[in-house]
């Protein structure tokens, strides 16, 4: 086996590490981006980055799905959201939530807000590792991991979406109007409110 | 497939519906007529899901026998008496709490009908997750309620506290619901199923002598589960939101909260993790399943009892009180023996109709501008003793004396515990309930001890009056009836 071969055969593997680790600094990015937009930017590379993970198990229809809704529709629901409220930068919102707060109280603030960090990341990495020794302890049943990876899985879904889990698609369709009704009465009377 | 099994289903899913649409045609004095339509739905629904537990019950025949797994669509709907037991409290708590909140709706100018239909799907979703058996469906059912109730929460659009409990309740409950999910995919990464009866499967989780399969992860799986329904059911140290939530919703909302979604969490923990505790119990491991229930359990009961005797307001008083009970229930799963399942099933059907006592009481006197402190409750022998005495009623249930309901749900639980080997459990549940008289007596003395220069009479509105008297009477008629009771929760606990 040449080398171009053996090469051809890391590529998944190779693609897959790069993905990660647009995904995790995205992810990182996300939540520590100074302007709300580029917050909301990095949402969407992270939601591409699944899409490409969803690309390399060959699930072509879930990565078809991730891009129109999350990048789609999702991101881009984000930047109208952020568009209508006119915040800028997240520190604006934390400073008006903290009104005027003396100095010593961010001081303490920022103490305890690096007890709270620290404690996040051993969470994290814990069970982090947890979970991958639980993987490596578990013989994954065959069918659970590297499934259909043929031409195409759209098919194969809309079969399973149609029969087997016929009850669950009708029930997600419930939980939307709930969503819907639920969106629209918080809004909705605050303005027969204003009128009044 | 039997369409009959999913009628209460289907009436309540299209009375909320027609509510919703009658909304558009009625006038402004009219929008009571949605509170009625709901009632009737909820009636009809109630009488279906009676008739479907007495066909399934006598000999075991009919869709109710039917062996794990089946039922409708391949166990995406199961019509088992566990399901239909406590479909008939989900709808008694939506009969109660619409009865409730007629006059609140009407009096602070909530929408009368996405209020009610909100409602009405909540309690469908509840239904929806007590009967099944696919991790799926549960996770939506579970979000059609949650959805629901997030609303509800914030349904006062002029009070801030109204807001602040929406959006509390709704990010610790998203937290909780991604928590939920996490766990469920690795459930079905170990299992390679959705379905419940895979977790079942010999040689899952390294039992009966196999090599571990899948264990581990499995385990891992279901240990964000418990964690996940924590937030759900406000089990300590998941029970943060609860006491702002309750305090900040409106009073008839909260009264929802503290039984509905609670008792449908508690509903899907016990489809979830009967099965596997009581393997767990033939075959050894999976042991940390109940020693983490166990841990939960005192836990709970503790902090709840405790922090409960600090409060002024009577909603976070209930809300400590609410938690607590959590924790007594959760004994009946760390026992892991069909005695437990089964007094946990009783439990939560006696707290739900004592809790919706209570807070009858509470919403009567909320309407007629008394308000949610304690000490506004000074004197009210005086001015309402039909309010005091069934508030006496219910309180005393709370506490567990005989011959209340809550006497014999923690009867059971006791008897369970000690039955099991775990008396020192029952034994810090005991201890637990001496605390909670410490509150709950702080609200009898109020009403009864203190002299209050007597103020006006307060009289209940017909529904208001209606709903309370039900509950008291069932409080103490389920007090009575508790031996056929506890024979039905035992029959339902046996085929989860």
């Amino acid at each position: 086996m040449s080398f171009l071969d053996g090469l051809a055969a890391l590529a998944p593997t190779i693609g897959f590490f790069v993905l990660a680790v647009i995904i995790l600094v995205s992810a990182w990015m996300v939540s520590h981006a100074r302007r709300i937009t580029h917050a909301a930017f990095f949402m969407v590379l992270v939601f591409t980055g699944v899409a490409g993970v969803f690309v390399l198990l060959g699930a072509d229809f879930l990565a078809g799905g991730q891009v129109l809704v999350y990048v789609g529709a999702i991101a881009v629901m984000f930047l109208f959201a952020i568009m209508v409220s006119d915040l800028k930068e997240i520190s604006d919102a934390e400073t008006r939530a903290r009104g005027a707060g003396t100095g010593s109280a961010a001081a303490g603030g920022t103490g305890t807000r690096k007890v709270w960090f620290v404690l996040a990341g051993l969470v994290t990495v814990g069970f982090a590792g947890l979970v991958l020794a639980a993987l490596a302890r578990s013989g994954l049943p065959a069918g659970a991991v590297g499934a259909a990876a043929g031409p195409g899985t759209t098919a194969p879904i809309a079969r399973e979406l149609f029969t087997t889990f016929l009850v669950p698609f009708e029930l997600a369709s419930v939980v939307l109007l709930v969503a819907m009704v639920g969106a629209i009465v918080l809004v909705a009377r605050e303005r027969e409110e204003e009128v009044e | 497939m039997d369409w009959n099994l999913v009628t209460p289903e289907l009436i309540v899913a299209g009375t909320g519906l027609a509510v919703l649409v009658l909304d558009l045609f009625l006038s402004e004095e009219r929008r009571r007529s949605a509170a009625y339509l709901s009632l009737a739905g909820l009636l009809a629904a109630l009488v279906a899901s009676v008739r479907l537990l007495a066909a399934g019950l006598p000999d075991g025949s009919g869709a109710a026998a039917a062996g794990p797994g089946a039922g409708l669509w391949g166990g995406m709907l199961v019509a088992d008496p566990f399901a239909l037991l406590v479909k008939l409290l989900f709808l008694g708590i939506g009969l109660a709490v619409i009865m409730l909140s007629v006059d609140f709706v009407e009096s602070r100018r909530i929408a009368a009908g996405e209020y009610n239909a909100l409602v009405l799907f909540s309690v469908l979703g509840m239904m929806i997750m007590a009967g099944s058996r696919d991790l799926i469906v549960i996770y939506l059912g579970l979000e059609t309620t949650a959805i629901a109730s997030y609303v509800l929460a914030g349904l006062l659009r002029g009070d801030a506290r109204s807001g602040e409990a929406a959006l509390k309740y709704f990010l610790t409950g998203a937290l909780a619901s991604a928590v939920i999910l996490f766990g469920m995919s690795l459930v079905f990464g170990g299992t390679g199923s959705t379905s419940l009866t895979a977790l079942l499967a010999p040689g899952f989780l390294g039992l009966s002598g196999a090599a571990p399969v899948s264990g581990p992860l499995a385990l891992a799986g279901l240990v964000l589960l418990v964690a996940g329904f924590g937030f759900k059911i406000a089990a300590v140290p998941f029970h943060f939101w609860a006491p702002d939530a309750y305090e900040g919703a409106p009073t008839p909302v909260t009264a929802f909260f503290s039984v509905g979604p609670k008792a449908a969490a508690f509903a899907v923990v016990l489809r979830v993790f009967a099965p596997v505790l009581l393997l767990g119990q033939a075959g050894g491991p999976p042991a940390v399943l109940p020693v983490l229930f166990a841990g939960l359990a005192v836990v709970t009961m503790t902090v709840g009892n405790l922090v409960a005797l600090t409060q002024k307001n009577i909603k976070r008083m209930l809300a400590y009180s609410s938690i607590a009970h959590a924790g007594y229930m959760m004994v009946g799963l760390a026992v892991a023996t069909p005695q437990g399942t089964a007094a946990v099933i009783y439990y939560l059907l006696a707290y739900a109709v004592t809790n919706l006592g209570v807070f009858a009481v509470v919403i009567w006197l909320n309407n007629r501008g008394t308000g949610d402190e304690i000490s506004d409750y000074t004197g009210l022998a005086g001015r309402a003793p039909l309010a005091a005495a069934a508030m006496l009623v219910c309180l005393l249930s709370l506490i567990g004396i005989p011959p209340m309901v809550g006497f014999f749900g923690k009867f059971y639980l006791f008897m369970a515990a000690v039955e099991a080997g775990m008396a020192w459990l029952a034994v810090v549940m005991v201890v637990n309930s001496a605390v909670s008289v410490g509150y709950y007596y702080g609200i009898v003395r109020n009403m009864y001890l203190q002299d209050e220069p007597a103020g006006e009479a307060v009289r209940a509105t017909p529904m208001v009056g209606t709903a309370l008297g039900l509950t008291v009477a069932a409080v103490l008629a389920l007090g009575f009836l508790s031996e056929p009771l506890s024979h039905l929760a035992r029959l339902a606990g046996g085929g989860l």
